[in-house]
């Protein structure tokens, strides 16, 4: 530097004159911030108006715009419009998608919402209702004021789709009702809304494309919703399409026959009941070529209406199109009204080429012609047995008045007609009612009533409930009888028994041996010749002998009917009658009684028992068997008795002689002798059966 | 008295030796020797006018973007500030408040008016003009705490969808403009104040 430096350096102003490369950062700085404003504002994009009834949710600064879930705007300003009747929500829309939104654009609020169909806008409750805008790729004539809808449309966000409407008098399902094919979701219904007629009720229907094919001028739509039940002829049918159409509804289409054309958007069908419904429609309005008939039937009958189907041998070939009464006197001879109808046949419906062109209806006119000609007439006859409802018969009456078709009628060819085959049923059931009120059921219900009433006294009293308690008693006290016996049976004591009776028998049998031995001693030593002689000299002594003998026969056929045989007997009976008792299915009922009585009956025998009682039973055997051996003790005094007869033979044979002439005397004493063989003889039975079989006594077997 | 200048004397504003005038540079330390800086108020006005430039960004734009699960907040530098007062912490929004609007603002005056006078060479107080000149330069720093709060909450605040915490455009700015004012600061030649002082005896300057 120099001396002029500080010249220089005294006027700091003087740096002024060359500029510092520093003013680069604020020009730059400068530069950038004006570019960047400037880039913002040529950013920020179209501001376009939507005019909501309600803006609940939407906030400034917060609220998006989307399309297709992406967002392409935000809400800038809320306020409502001039007159206080509409919400403006002005939305700032970014500037590559602005020239989209053109006329055709739509808006609408989303926001939580749950149907039957699901819930849809759930993403809302968190971050707040957003606006949908939906319009195509195709930039077209620009638009800043739009009307918001009140809900999505049926189609969005790029879907295609063919757009219906589905018409219904009674009413349709709600919104977004699923219309299905075959079960497949392909479309849905939209808000429904009352017709232009007001009659009608009508809502806007989606078939998203591919399935839009689908449709064409010969679908028939019908309601699948809820269940259907019908009772007839087949039996009762529930029919209901899947459970989730029961639940939230549907519609289902079918395309029915061929030759439907392809429809365009807005296209009006009608909503069937049911299946049945539609597929019984189309039959008849879907097919061209409808031929008009008329038909004037002589009786003006109820129950025929417009729509009523004209059958020919059960196929329906056509509907009734119109009705009237007419009256002509001079034509049909009186001034009665008679019904004049017009019948629209279709050809198709019985293989004639259906068409519009006249050359195809001439033919099928010709062809009911002949018909006629062999006796087709028409007549009302009853759709169903019960109801008054009416349809047209085409038939062939082969005793018919002769008649033709009348192609001269006014404006159509006249089919003649015959009398109606029409059952008054309502008079047949009068009848039937009528029979049924005059039989005497009142006084039948009264006398029923009478007897249900002196029934349920019976019943109901409580001697009658006390019966099964007795029985039961019953039936325990003689199954406790038939144990406590059965059980004296199978005790040991009683097993012992038979072998003491045994003993006893043989005991019996020694005895009879030896009776028979005595007997055989005074035969052998020529006892009787002794005795012959001795008789005489017993003399009156012997009177006495056949009494005693007598007594002797007597006690001895006593014992030989010894009560042990009755006794066997009667317990015999007692036994199968317990047994029967038993066997009785009201004994079987009561199994758990019976076991408990048993066990009761087991201890109680075990009682008895220790207490003695089969004791003394065994002492009562023990003094039979006494008593036996001192029978077998007098018999061993019996040789005794026999030497004493033979002493007393031998004293008597003095006698005897006196006695010789009197045969009596022999004869009685042989009687005697006889007797005391009969009496050994039935012990030694007694005795052989006994040793036998020894229980027999016991149990009578 | 007699100011270095007058007596033909220049400091070495690094370690402080005198050398002549005419030196170039320090034979000691070997840093450039400048009586005064050369164009130091242009830089002063320009890296002022720089730092202006980026402060009416700094508040215009969002400092803070604050997105949580259901709602997303954009918030300046004086709407965070009112935001939190309004949610009682008083102390922390003046805190805020004092140290990204107040101190910067200050600072633009501040050097402003320094520049102004040097440049009017006013003779008035020159130490009370020291004294404000110092503070600015101490205290310019502390107006980067906005910038760092915003820093350190996106770096913790990053709960993905839950809660997300990222800087607004303006933090940027007001880091520009702060860094700026700083330059702008150093880039005054506190050596100016003195220059036209009439003598006085016992006053003096490096």
């Amino acid at each position: 530097m120099t001396d002029g430096f500080s010249e220089l350096q005294v006027q700091p102003g003087g740096g002024a004159r060359r500029l510092s490369f520093v003013w680069m950062v604020p020009v730059l700085a400068l530069l950038i911030a004006v570019g960047v404003a400037w880039q913002n504002y040529a950013n920020q994009g179209v501001l376009i108006e939507v005019a909501f009834p309600s803006a609940n949710g939407v906030h400034a600064d917060e609220t998006e715009l989307r399309y297709r879930d992406i967002a392409v705007g935000q809400v800038e300003e809320v306020r409502f419009s001039d007159a206080l009747d509409q919400v403006i929500v002005s939305i700032r829309v970014d500037q590559e998608i602005a020239p989209f939104v053109d006329q055709q654009a739509q808006f609408w609020l989303v926001r939580p919402e749950v149907t039957t169909q699901g819930v849809t806008g759930l993403d809302t409750v968190l971050s707040g209702v957003y606006i949908e805008g939906d319009w195509d790729g195709e930039a077209g004539v620009p638009a800043s004021q739009f009307e918001a809808l009140a809900k999505a449309p049926l189609l969005s966000g790029g879907q295609k789709g063919t757009i219906i409407k589905l018409s219904s008098s009674t009413g349709l399902p709600p919104t977004a009702t699923p219309i299905l094919f075959r079960g497949v979701r392909v479309g849905q219904i939209g808000e429904a809304t009352i017709g232009g007629d007001g009659q009608t009720i009508v809502a806007d229907a989606v078939i998203f494309s591919p399935h839009d094919q689908l449709i064409s001028s010969t679908t028939r739509f019908w309601d699948v919703s809820g269940i259907s039940f019908s009772l007839g002829a087949a039996g009762a049918t529930v029919d209901f399409s899947s459970l989730a159409s029961l639940l939230a509804g549907g519609v289902a289409f079918e395309t029915l026959g061929s030759g439907g054309v392809s429809i365009e958007d807005g296209r009006e069908f009608s909503l069937f009941a049911d299946e049945q419904a539609a597929r019984q429609s189309f039959l008849i309005d879907n097919e061209t070529g409808g031929v008009e008939f008329l038909a004037i039937f002589d009786q003006n009958l109820p129950g025929l209406r417009v729509g009523s189907a004209v059958q020919l041998g059960g196929l329906q070939i056509g509907e009734v199109t119109t009705i009237a009464g007419v009256t002509d006197e001079a034509r049909f001879g009186d001034g009665r009204v008679r019904l004049l109808t017009t019948l629209r046949l279709v050809p198709s419906r019985i293989g004639f080429n259906g068409g519009d062109d006249a050359e195809d209806d001439a033919a099928f006119v010709d062809f009911i012609e002949r018909r006629v000609n062999e006796g087709l007439r028409a007549r009302l006859a009853n759709v169903a047995l019960l109801t008054n409802e009416l349809q047209v018969d085409l038939f062939l009456a082969p005793d018919a008045d002769p008649a033709a078709l009348d192609r001269s009628a006014d404006p159509f060819p006249q089919i003649p007609t015959t009398a109606p085959n029409v059952t008054d049923v309502t008079t047949t059931v009068q009848d039937l009612l009528q029979r049924i009120d005059d039989l005497p059921v009142e006084e039948v219900m009264a006398s029923v009533i009478d007897f249900l009433d002196a029934s349920t006294t019976l019943v109901s009293s409580e001697e009658t409930q006390a019966i099964p308690g007795e029985v039961a008693e019953t039936l325990a006290e003689l199954r406790k009888t038939v144990a406590s016996t059965r059980a004296l049976v199978e005790s040991e004591e009683i097993g012992a028994l038979p072998g003491e009776i045994a003993a006893l028998s043989a005991s019996l049998q020694d005895t009879a041996n030896r009776i028979n031995a005595i007997v055989a001693d005074i035969e052998e030593k020529a006892l009787v010749a002794q005795l012959t002689e001795t008789i005489a000299a017993v003399g009156a002594a012997a009177d006495t002998v056949p009494g005693l003998a007598k007594q002797a026969s007597s006690v001895l056929s006593e014992a030989e009917k010894l009560s042990l045989q009755d006794l066997a007997t009667r317990a015999e009976e007692l036994i199968s009658a317990a047994e029967a008792v038993l066997n009785q299915d009201s004994a079987r009922a009561l199994p758990e009684e019976l076991n408990a009585t048993l066990t009761e009956l087991r201890s109680t025998l075990a009682s008895l028992r220790e207490g003695g009682l089969v004791e003394n039973a065994n002492a009562t055997l023990a003094s039979a068997r006494g008593a036996a051996e001192a029978v077998s003790k007098a018999t061993e005094s019996l040789p005794e008795l026999s030497a004493r007869l033979n002493r007393l033979a031998g004293q008597a044979g003095a006698a005897v002689d006196n006695f010789s002439r009197d045969g009596d005397a022999g004869r009685e004493l042989s009687a005697t002798l006889r007797q005391i063989e009969a009496a050994a003889a039935a012990l030694e039975r007694l005795a052989r059966q006994i040793s036998r079989n020894p229980n027999s006594i016991l149990i009578g077997r | 008295m007699t100011t270095a200048r007058q007596a033909g004397l220049v400091t070495c504003r690094t370690c402080a030796r005198v050398w002549p005038m005419q030196t170039e540079s320090c034979g000691r330390c070997g840093m450039p020797l400048t009586s005064r800086e050369p164009m130091s108020l242009q830089r002063v006005w320009a890296w002022w006018l720089a730092g202006l430039v980026c402060y009416i960004p700094a508040n215009l734009y969002p400092m803070l973007v604050t997105e949580t699960l259901t709602s997303r907040s954009d918030d300046t530098i004086i709407g965070g500030a009112i935001e939190i007062a309004r949610h009682g912490d008083l102390g922390i929004a003046l805190i805020v408040l004092i140290a990204s609007v107040f101190i910067p603002v200050i600072k633009f005056i501040a050097i402003g008016y320094l520049a102004l006078s040097v440049r009017m060479r006013s003779q008035k107080t020159p130490v009370a003009r020291m004294h404000l000149f110092e503070v600015i330069e101490f205290i310019g720093r502390w107006s980067m705490i906005d910038v760092f709060v915003v820093a350190i909450l996106s770096a913790l605040v990053q709960l993905s969808v839950v809660a997300s915490i990222q800087p607004g455009p303006a933090a940027l700015a007001f880091a520009l403009s702060v860094i700026f004012t700083m330059f702008s600061a150093k880039s005054f030649d506190p050596r100016l104040i003195w220059d036209y002082l009439p003598s006085r005896a016992g006053q003096g300057a490096s």
